[in-house]
C-alpha cells in the first residue's frame, strides 16, 4: 500500500489571490496557466487561471508537499472533484471587495463539502485593507454553523498566506 | 544610551527576527543598533550557537564578560541557556530588554520601569492599562477612540474592523498604546479611512503592552469563533491558544500547563487580554451543548482513516510553515 501523497488545496472564485497565494508561498515558481482577460483588466487583475496552478513544497527530509491552486470559473468546476482528491485540507480564498462575499462563502463550502465532507479547511480573506464597507460580522454570522478559522489576509504576504496554512495544520492536528 | 548589538553567524530569517526584536526595544526607551560582529567589544552579542564560527563568538564575548543570547540547542554545551532558533521577534526583544535594562540601569540610574509596577499591582482605575479597560464589561463589544498623541483609530469590534487615517496612524497607536486615551467616538464615515482587523490590532496592541499587563483574572474561558489572526502571524502563540480555546473551555493556568502547545506564559497573558478587549472571550457555561455542535472541521481530527500518511511527516509540515510545537 503506497504513502498518500500530500496534498492542499486552494480554492476559491476568480479574483480571490489563489495564484498570488500559492506563488507567495512556494519556494520556486510555481507552474500557472495564467492568460490575459478576454474582456480586458479587472482592476489590478490582469490575468487569469485557465486550468490549475501547481507548486511543490519540498519539506526537510524532501518529501514534496503539493499545493494545487483551484481555477475559480464556474465552467472548470469539474477539475474540482479530480483535484481534490485525497486533499489533506482546503484553503478557501475569498475576495473581500466582492460585493457578494457571504454567498460566495456558502457557495464555495457546499461545492467543497459535497466533494469531500471531512476535509478540513480555514478560509482567507483578501483585500480587506482596500474595502472600507468590509465586516467581519457578516461571515461569521453565515458561518456559526461551521466555526472555522477566517482570516484576513494580504495574499502577497509570505507570512500571512503561512498562517493561513498553519491554522489549518492545528484543525488538522 | 544606544545600545551596540552584534550578530554572528545568523541565518537571514533569524537575522530578520533579531532585526526586528531590536526595532521592538524602542518602545521601552532603549535604542539599539545592530551590526555584524567583528571581535570587538559590543554590548549585547546574538549568535547560533549551533554554527562553529556562532560559538567562536559566543566564546569570545564569554571570556569578555559580554552579554549573549546563544540561538541553538548546542548553548549548552558552552554553558548558556539555550534560546530556540524559532524565537519570534518579542520572544528574543523581551530577552535582549531583561539583558540590556540591566546594563541601563548602570548608566541610568533614573528607573525605567516607573509605569510597570503600578500598572502589574492594578492600582485604581486611573492607571489602569488600556487593553485592560477595554477589555471590562463596560466597555467590551462596543465603540471607541484610541488616541495616542492626536492620531486616532477608531475601534469597531461589531464590524470586526479598526479604522485610522493612515497606516502608521495603526502602527503609531499600536506601538504607544499603554500611552493612549480612550474616547467616545463622534459619527464618522470610514470610506476614505484604511482599516484592519480590529482582533488583530488589539493583540498586537496587548502583546506590546507586555509586562505592563495584570495577570489575567482567573475563571474559565472559551473562544465561540476563531480570532482574526491573518496579519499577526508572528503571534504565533495567539494561534494556539485559539486552536485550545474553539475546543474547550480552559483557565489560564490550564492553557499555561498544557503540554501539548509550548506557550509563553507572557504571551499566554497578553493575549488573553487582547481577546477580551476584541469582545471574543467567552466565560464558560456548565452546560456544553454549543460545544458539541456536530461541526465537520471539529470531528476531522485524524485523516488516518481515509489515507495513510508517512510518520513524522507532519511535524515536517508543521516546521516548514514555523509551526514547530504542532
Amino acid at each position: 500500500m503506497q504513502d498518500a501523497e500530500l496534498k492542499f488545496v486552494l480554492a476559491g472564485p476568480v479574483g480571490a489571490g489563489k495564484t498570488t497565494t500559492l506563488q507567495s508561498l512556494s519556494d520556486i515558481a510555481p507552474v500557472s496557466t495564467e492568460m490575459p482577460l478576454t474582456d480586458g483588466p479587472m482592476g489590478d487583475k490582469t490575468t487569469t487561471t485557465v486550468a490549475l496552478d501547481f507548486a511543490p513544497i519540498i519539506l526537510d527530509d524532501g518529501t514534496p508537499l503539493q499545493m494545487f491552486g483551484l481555477p475559480g470559473q464556474e465552467h472548470l468546476a469539474h477539475m474540482r472533484e479530480i483535484v481534490m482528491v485525497d486533499a489533506l485540507g482546503v484553503v478557501l480564498l475569498l475576495p473581500g471587495d466582492d460585493p457578494n462575499i457571504t454567498d460566495q462563502c456558502l457557495k464555495w463550502i457546499s461545492s467543497v463539502r459535497g466533494i469531500n465532507a471531512e476535509v478540513p479547511f480555514v478560509i482567507g480573506i483578501s483585500k480587506t485593507d482596500i474595502t472600507p464597507g468590509f465586516r467581519m460580522d457578516t461571515i461569521r454570522c453565515a458561518l456559526r454553523d461551521n466555526p472555522v478559522p477566517v482570516f484576513t489576509i494580504d495574499a502577497r504576504d509570505r507570512e500571512q498566506s503561512a498562517h493561513l496554512v498553519r491554522a489549518l495544520l492545528l484543525l488538522i492536528d | 544610551m544606544l545600545f551596540d548589538i552584534r550578530i554572528a553567524a545568523l541565518e537571514d530569517l533569524a537575522e530578520q527576527r533579531v532585526r526586528l526584536a531590536v526595532s521592538l526595544l524602542l518602545a521601552d526607551r532603549l535604542r539599539a543598533k545592530v551590526n555584524p560582529w567583528d571581535g570587538t567589544r559590543c554590548h549585547l552579542l546574538v549568535a547560533d550557537a549551533d554554527d562553529a564560527y556562532g560559538r567562536q563568538a559566543l566564546r569570545l564575548a564569554l571570556r569578555r564578560g559580554t552579554l549573549v543570547i546563544a540561538l541553538g540547542y548546542r548553548a549548552e554545551n558552552l554553558g548558556l541557556k539555550p534560546t530556540s532558533p524559532l524565537s519570534t521577534a518579542q520572544m528574543l526583544s523581551r530577552e535582549m530588554r531583561t539583558l540590556l535594562e540591566g546594563l541601563a540601569l548602570q548608566d541610568e540610574p533614573a528607573p525605567q520601569e516607573s509605569s510597570v509596577p503600578q500598572a502589574k499591582i492594578g492600582v485604581g482605575p486611573k492607571v489602569r492599562p488600556v487593553i485592560c479597560r477595554l477589555a471590562s464589561s463596560q466597555m467590551r463589544g462596543k465603540p471607541y477612540n484610541i488616541n495616542c498623541n492626536g492620531r486616532i483609530v477608531l475601534l469597531c469590534p461589531d464590524s470586526g474592523r479598526a479604522y485610522a487615517s493612515s497606516h502608521s496612524d495603526l502602527l503609531a497607536v499600536v506601538e504607544g498604546i499603554s500611552d493612549s486615551t480612550i474616547e467616545r467616538p463622534a459619527p464618522v464615515s470610514v470610506a476614505k479611512m484604511v482599516s484592519c482587523s480590529v482582533e488583530a490590532f488589539l493583540l498586537r496592541a496587548a502583546d506590546r503592552a507586555g509586562d505592563r499587563l495584570p495577570n489575567f483574572p482567573q475563571g474559565r474561558f472559551r473562544l465561540e469563533v476563531w480570532p482574526d489572526l491573518g496579519s499577526v502571524p508572528l503571534l504565533l502563540d495567539a494561534l494556539k491558544i485559539a486552536k485550545l480555546l474553539t475546543q474547550k473551555a480552559m483557565t489560564p493556568q490550564e492553557l499555561r500547563q498544557t503540554k501539548v502547545y509550548d506557550i509563553d506564559p507572557g504571551a499566554l497573558n497578553a493575549c488573553l487580554w487582547g481577546l477580551a478587549a476584541a469582545n471574543l472571550l467567552v466565560d464558560a457555561v456548565p452546560a456544553v451543548q454549543k460545544t458539541t455542535i456536530v461541526s465537520p472541521t471539529r470531528t476531522t481530527v485524524m485523516p488516518a482513516p481515509r489515507k495513510r500518511v508517512k510518520p513524522g511527516i507532519w511535524s515536517s509540515i508543521a516546521r516548514r510553515f514555523g509551526l514547530s510545537s504542532c
